[in-house]
């Protein structure tokens, strides 16, 4: 005879025997999302589960534009049991963003029962994710260390010159390694190859050296970011340079400050190189942004030592086209001023084949830009090559979701 | 006299019924590379997000930049930066020159813009934009041949039986810093005329200041407009340019 202490044993038994056969479906679906993301060419994935919320961070080194991979994931990406999915796209392995959706809304959108704009409305963006970096899986998948990246950049430098030589122009492919050896930490070493100059003051160009150095990129609590670089920098520089961006309001106020010995290295062969001194320089400025969502507008101004020691403001208005970034500087220092403008131009393709352990692709964008007085040392700084501060801008929440409204 | 000259040729409008209605047949780039008629600003801007790549031939007998003497092109990128500013940049070249040596410094002009609307259009008032051309050089010394400054209204028109659109422009252009010349100064206006059916081409006549224009404005395959421009009665010019939308 089965007694009534019995029936209550096999019936918690049962119910345990679900409960396992439940969380080890769960744990299936997990590892079919993580091998469906790796396979997909994601790297740095870290996918695990808090209570009902799938976490899944990630970063996308396939797709040009960081929206682009995020459309891809809530089209294609295969959604395990949980009520909501927190993303968070990374940088070099560091969180940039956290996306907040409702698993039921985005089943809803999938099958054709909720628009995209009514999906968009209910997805919460924040460029905090301190919440959520603390319940990652620590396991990593697909790592991106060592992973090598040969990128190949196109550059020009022109100018408008008199009417024997109307436009000069230096045009150069910029072969560029870089390899993630840590979180954050990157190696860039550049070359620089003429294919085209006419350019007077760069007579005689020939192979050389561009930006090589080695940067740690930080991420700290409360939207706080950090690089620090050693090595060579455009303009010939060679040195150490600090930088660090605060945000507040959700990514619209910015406050960043940017620190910088540097010395003058005959690696490279610049314009600079041939007209400016090259004594040891130190740089040290702080600026302000604020970022009009609407418009995907971003207004700064910064005041400080410039390269050649000469100090004051510059000022900048740029804007956000989907990939292409269009902006305006203005220059006022305290010996002259200066305008002009820049173009960040995407370069095909939208997407690249996944690294295995080298990959050879373009660089996202072509850069290029013009100001009125060209041949002046006044206003200069030197680039330390891509870094955290600068990707921050493509992380920005309200960026990504205004660019979610044109791909969903 | 000027003046009177002006309104009399302005006169044709009391013929047209004023319509309420507000439509947009896409507006026209200026030989100059702003948005606007043949030679003159108007006070609209394309629409928020719009590159316009392009490029005019400007006649030596009307141009002072190069002393009557050569023909010039006129090579422009143009951009509605925000839905309310327009900005621009233009290299100016002129052709068919002697060589001349590295010493005489003889420098291709370069003239940015901006067109900021300050009122759009709506059932009753026109828009209103305040603009100019080759504005750093004023500020800088440089050289400066291609300068104005001015504010500029826009209206568009219907005929009663809505079968003509017209686009009204009237503006001033003011002196400001001490440019070689000045390329607006003074009243300026034009007209616009198209058929809603037809918007792919439409006709102007406008008066930069100076000189009496008519021309053109041919609008292809949503990218591509072709502007033959007739000025002062006898002199010809155009401009070809590619519409990009970001």
């Amino acid at each position: 005879m089965i007694g009534l202490s019995d029936i209550k044993n096999l019936t918690g038994f049962i119910f345990l025997l679900l409960l396992c056969q439940f969380q080890t479906a769960g744990a299936g679906d997990y590892d079919k999302l993580s091998y469906w993301m790796e396979e997909s060419g994601f790297e740095n994935i870290q996918l695990n589960r808090s209570g009902n919320t799938l976490i899944l961070a990630y970063e996308n080194r396939i797709f040009r534009h960081e929206a682009d991979a995020i459309a891809f994931l809530l089209h294609e990406m295969p959604l395990p049991e949980s009520d909501e999915i927190i993303m968070l796209p990374k940088y070099l392995n560091i969180a940039m963003l956290s996306i907040q959706i409702n698993s039921i809304n985005l089943q809803k959108y999938r099958q054709g029962m909720m628009d995209s704009k009514d999906f968009l409305s209910k997805i919460n963006l924040s460029q905090n994710t301190d919440y959520y970096i603390q319940k990652t899986n620590k396991n990593l998948t697909n790592p991106s260390c060592f992973k090598t990246d040969f990128l190949i950049e196109p550059m020009l430098s022109m100018q408008l010159g008199n009417f024997d030589r109307p436009i000069q122009a230096l045009a150069e492919v910029a072969p560029d390694i870089q390899i993630q050896l840590n979180k954050g930490l990157i190696l860039n070493a550049q070359a620089l190859i003429p294919i085209y100059n006419n350019l007077k003051s760069m007579e005689g160009a020939k192979v050389r050296a561009g930006i090589i150095n080695l940067s740690q990129n930080i991420r700290l609590p409360d939207n706080f970011f950090v690089t620090a670089s050693i090595g060579t920098f455009s303009y010939d520089r060679f040195g150490v340079d600090f930088k660090t961006k605060k945000y507040f309001l959700n990514g619209l106020l910015g406050i960043y400050t940017q620190m910088g010995y540097t010395t003058w290295t005959n690696v490279g062969n610049t314009y600079e190189d041939r007209y400016f001194e090259k004594d040891n320089y130190f740089i040290g400025r702080l600026g302000g942004e604020y970022r009009f969502a609407a418009y995907d507008l971003l207004i700064s101004a910064s005041y400080g030592t410039f390269l050649y020691q000469d100090k004051g403001w510059r000022f900048d208005l740029l804007r956000q086209f989907d990939d292409l970034i269009v902006g305006f500087n203005g220059i006022l220092t305290t010996d002259t001023y200066n305008v002009g403008f820049y173009l960040s131009i995407p370069v095909f393709p939208k997407k690249y084949a996944n690294i295995n352990k080298v990959r050879i692709r373009p660089s996202h964008y072509f850069n290029w830009g013009y100001n009125f007085r060209g041949q002046t040392y006044a206003g200069k700084n030197y680039s330390t090559g891509e870094n955290i501060l600068q990707k921050s801008r493509d992380f920005n929440p309200y960026f990504i979701k205004n660019q979610l409204i044109i791909r969903l | 006299m000027a003046l009177f000259t002006q309104i009399k040729h302005l006169r044709i409008l009391i013929v047209f019924h004023l319509s309420v209605i507000i439509y947009s047949f896409g507006y026209s780039q200026s030989l100059t590379g702003s948005t606007g008629l043949l030679r003159i600003p108007t006070a609209n801007l394309s629409e928020d997000k719009t590159l316009i790549i392009g490029a005019s031939f400007l006649n030596k007998h009307l141009l002072n930049y190069s002393g009557f003497q050569y023909d010039a092109i006129a090579a422009y990128a143009t951009i509605t930066f925000l839905p309310f500013l327009e900005m621009g940049i233009r290299y100016t070249r002129k052709i068919d020159m002697p060589r001349i040596e590295y010493e005489t410094r003889e420098f291709a002009d370069r003239m940015p813009s901006f067109r900021l609307r300050v009122f759009k259009e709506r059932e009753y008032t026109p828009a209103l934009a305040l603009g100019g051309n080759d504005f750093i050089s004023s500020i800088t010394g440089g050289p400066h041949y291609f300068a104005s400054y001015y504010a500029v209204m826009t209206k568009t028109l219907f005929t009663k039986n809505e079968n003509i659109g017209l686009e009204i422009t009237l503006g001033h252009a003011f002196k400001i810093g001490n440019p070689h010349y000045y390329d607006l100064l003074g009243f300026f206006g034009g007209i616009r005329l198209v058929h809603p059916n037809y918007p792919w081409v439409s006709a102007m006549i406008d008066y930069d200041s100076r000189y009496w224009n008519t021309g053109f404005r041919f609008f292809l395959f949503k990218h591509l407009q072709i502007m033959p421009v007739l000025r002062n009665g006898k002199s010809f010019e155009g401009s070809l340019s590619y519409w990009i939308y970001l």
